[in-house]
């Protein structure tokens, strides 16, 4: 297997697949943004973290929320410091006109937001778009420019053009709405699925200390496998199996039993429907699990 | 180069849609990963190529099949079933339709022949020649394009079928057709495109003035007692027009979010017109999503209604994240839980289960008194306040209610409704001359002030419902 050399993700306890990276290496070579899908708490945001960390590269992270606008992720002109400017030319030049006044649309005044740091940053970078399908389409529409050529346009400071390398751009969504497809065209594609139960064995042994054959571990991934397979309103992600396991830890325990499932589901499943469709299951879930 | 080429052929001739761009990038994701290892350029390819999961199956079974050359069994017999009942739904919607039935034997058969024919093609060994193979191929989808054309008068664009000379099957390509399996599912696919875009064409066949509505508002407005009762032949029309009218509700939101002109918000913007109020900023409201409960009979009489409602709200469950759902016979359920699984299968599935898990046995009647009481049962830990709204989707025939002096138990049961709701509403799909017949109530709602409307289309219908949330 192709390996990236540079990026150890293990190191940031980042337990990584060989789709996973590939997908990190061509976007390094290639100069593509990634559009990372798949369910909650798969390791989506983590894997931008956690490159960024590793390569130890600085991270520009876009939280994006339905109404997100151009001004919060570009910037903004500040307006009080274009007003207090303006007065104080005033003051000064009694007779000034326009042209002496320093154009209070440069640089100077402008409020710098993540995106732009990121494009005109010299440094190499990781920039997150985190939850793009949170955002309303004429965000996407906006970003379209920034992922494909590599640009951003401001009217009255123009158009600021990327050289950096280094940069690298990972876009995150849960697919709550379908994203367009020139968004798509423009990315290259990851779907990080939930892991198989060796890998989340081997995400849980960087978390808890514990080694690979401690059928703890063992018996845990097996059964949140187990839980998985259910038709839930909410299956256990990954966060929520290290904090099963850390709790389990906590509390002692060497293997799980019917009652310890019980009592400790709660971290687990977060609906009550979903733990009183399981009530009646656990036996065979622990016994599948742990086979 | 040359590799590449061919497999994008390939996988555009199967229904990925890939861009000059993508085959670029795939040509680089070529040359950086090589074909030493074939998982690592499987995964660079996908990453490069395929932009949706769903795509996936499809990419992977052609990799397989380009880059090692073996055959797959690729059809699954869930394709099969698919396009069989793709197919048999579309020779139903024709017959519906009482129109052309030559035509309709024509194309049945057309498509028959269509495979037998692909098969012969793709198993005689000595078809060798890529052109003699293509022109054999096109020639077929010639002939079943002249069906379409019989069948229905007009002219469908078959381009699907008949590569253009740009996306000509290259060689490797037409190596690979000796792959049954694979042409099988091109055919497959191709038919079940160009039988989904006639089922769209029919439809539209079916309107008095297509020029001047769409299809999805024509069948918004039909009068319900023409339409076809049975969820399950026009499920994929319900789920359209769930997202269609779903997205009309973000729209709507987004426009109505705006309120007055916002002046301290404006002067600033402005200050690069030099002060000159090029444009506006207007004030954002705030918009608080009122409650909606909303009680579905499906009871024999109104069943239908109520699952054609259910997929319509599934489709549309993004902007119904605050309604509850309840459902009534005898007895009431709680089925809100259903609009959050994946698919509406699964939703149905689940939609099912709720009903199995009842507070008193199902007799299927409607029995307005028990449903009631089963929903105050249901609501104890977050009852009716003055924010909410209660829409009731039903034929006000309580046919096993009991009754009391004067009025039957089920309005006084109501009236505790009415009494802390915002609204209660009513609506009747039942022909108004028939309200007040028989065990319909329908007065003695009305009177404790309930809101009886009659339902007469789908439309009244959803815009109850669209409309509730922003009243």
């Amino acid at each position: 297997m192709t390996s990236i050399s540079n990026i150890d993700l293990a190191a940031q306890k980042y337990i990584s697949n060989p789709e996973i990276d590939v997908t990190l290496e061509l976007a390094l070579k290639l100069k593509r943004p990634i559009l990372v899908e798949g369910p909650a708490g798969t390791g989506k945001t983590s894997v931008a973290i956690s490159m960024a960390q590793a390569l130890n590269w600085k991270l520009f992270r876009i939280q994006c929320f339905e109404g997100i606008t151009f001004e919060s992720v570009i910037g903004e002109f500040d307006y009080k410091r274009q007003l207090l400017h303006i007065e104080l030319e005033r003051q000064k030049h009694t007779s000034s006109s326009p042209k002496d006044l320093e154009d209070i649309f440069s640089k100077k005044f402008f409020i710098e937001r993540p995106l732009f740091l990121s494009f005109i940053e010299n440094d190499p970078n990781v920039l997150l778009i985190d939850e793009i399908d949170k955002s309303d389409e004429e965000f996407e529409a906006f970003l379209l420019e920034a992922l494909g050529e590599r640009q951003i346009t401001i009217p009255e400071l123009g158009t600021f053009h990327s050289s950096n390398e280094n940069q690298i751009v990972i876009l995150t969504s849960n697919s709550s709405r379908d994203l367009s497809e020139p968004l798509r065209r423009r990315c290259l594609y990851l779907y990080i699925d939930f892991p198989t139960p060796e890998r989340e064995r081997q995400i849980l042994v960087t978390h808890t200390g514990k080694n690979f054959d401690d059928p703890l571990l063992k018996s845990i991934t097996g059964i949140v496998h187990q839980i998985r397979q259910y038709d839930l309103r909410k299956v256990p992600s990954i966060a929520e199996t290290i904090d099963w396991a850390k709790a389990l830890v906590l509390l002692g325990k060497e293997h799980i039993d019917e009652p310890t499932l019980k009592g400790t589901i709660t971290v687990l499943l977060k609906y009550q429907e979903d733990i009183s469709r399981l009530e009646s299951q656990m036996k065979e879930i622990i016994r599948l699990g742990s086979t | 180069m040359g590799v590449i080429l061919d497999f994008i052929a390939l996988l555009r001739y199967l229904g990925l849609p890939i861009s000059p761009d993508e085959t670029i990038t795939a040509q680089k994701t070529y040359q950086i990963l090589g074909v030493q290892e074939k998982e690592t350029l499987q995964f660079g390819l996908k990453a490069s190529i395929v932009k949706k999961r769903e795509d996936f199956h499809i990419f992977d079974v052609a990799f397989e099949s380009f880059f090692t050359h073996q055959s797959a069994n690729i059809l699954t017999d869930q394709d099969l079933e698919s396009y069989e009942r793709a197919k048999s739904r579309f020779i139903e919607r024709l017959e519906e339709t009482r129109l052309l039935e030559i035509g309709v034997m024509l194309l049945e058969n057309q498509i028959d022949q269509a495979v037998q024919q692909v098969e012969k093609i793709m198993t005689q060994e000595a078809a060798t020649s890529s052109g003699q193979s293509m022109s054999r191929f096109i020639d077929l989808q010639n002939s079943l394009q002249r069906a379409f054309r019989l069948a229905f008068g007009v002219r469908v664009p078959i381009r699907d079928l008949t590569p253009s000379q740009r996306q000509d099957l290259p060689s490797e390509t037409i190596r690979m057709g000796t792959n049954l399996q694979l042409f099988k599912q091109v055919m497959i696919k191709t038919f079940q495109n160009q039988l989904q875009e006639n089922l769209n064409e029919l439809e539209r066949l079916q309107q008095e003035n297509p020029a001047e509505i769409s299809p999805i508002d024509s069948f918004l407005h039909k009068d319900l007692s023409y339409l076809s009762i049975s969820v399950t032949n026009v499920k994929e029309q319900l789920i359209e027009m769930g997202c269609i009218l779903a997205s009309r509700e973000r729209r709507r939101r987004k426009r109505a979010k705006y309120g007055k002109l916002d002046f301290r918000r404006t002067f600033r913007k402005n200050l690069a017109n030099n002060g000159v109020p090029v444009d506006l900023v207007q004030k954002k409201k705030r918009i608080q999503d009122p409650e909606v409960i909303i009680l579905n009979d499906v009871s024999g009489s109104t069943r239908w209604v109520a699952d054609w409602f259910f997929v319509i709200t599934y489709a549309a469950r993004s902007v119904f994240k605050k309604v509850r759902i309840f459902e009534f016979d005898n007895t009431m359920v709680e089925v809100s839980a259903a609009l959050e699984r994946k698919t509406i299968d699964r939703a149905l599935e689940e939609r099912d289960l709720c009903w199995e898990k009842t507070l008193r046995p199902r007799r299927i009647h409607s029995d307005y008194q028990s449903s009631l009481e089963d929903f105050f049962l249901l609501i104890k830990y977050r009852p009716i306040s003055r924010r909410t709204t209660v829409l009731i989707l039903g034929d006000c025939r309580d046919n096993e209610g009991m009754w009391n002096a004067t009025r039957p138990i089920s309005a006084e049961l109501l009236e505790k409704i009415v009494l802390p709701a915002k609204r209660v509403i009513i609506l009747n799909p039942e022909n108004k001359s028939l309200w007040n017949t028989g065990d319909s109530v329908v007065q003695y709602y009305d009177t404790i002030g309930a809101e009886v409307y009659h339902m007469e289309t789908l439309n009244d219908l959803v815009r109850f419902v669209f409309e509730l949330k922003h009243n």
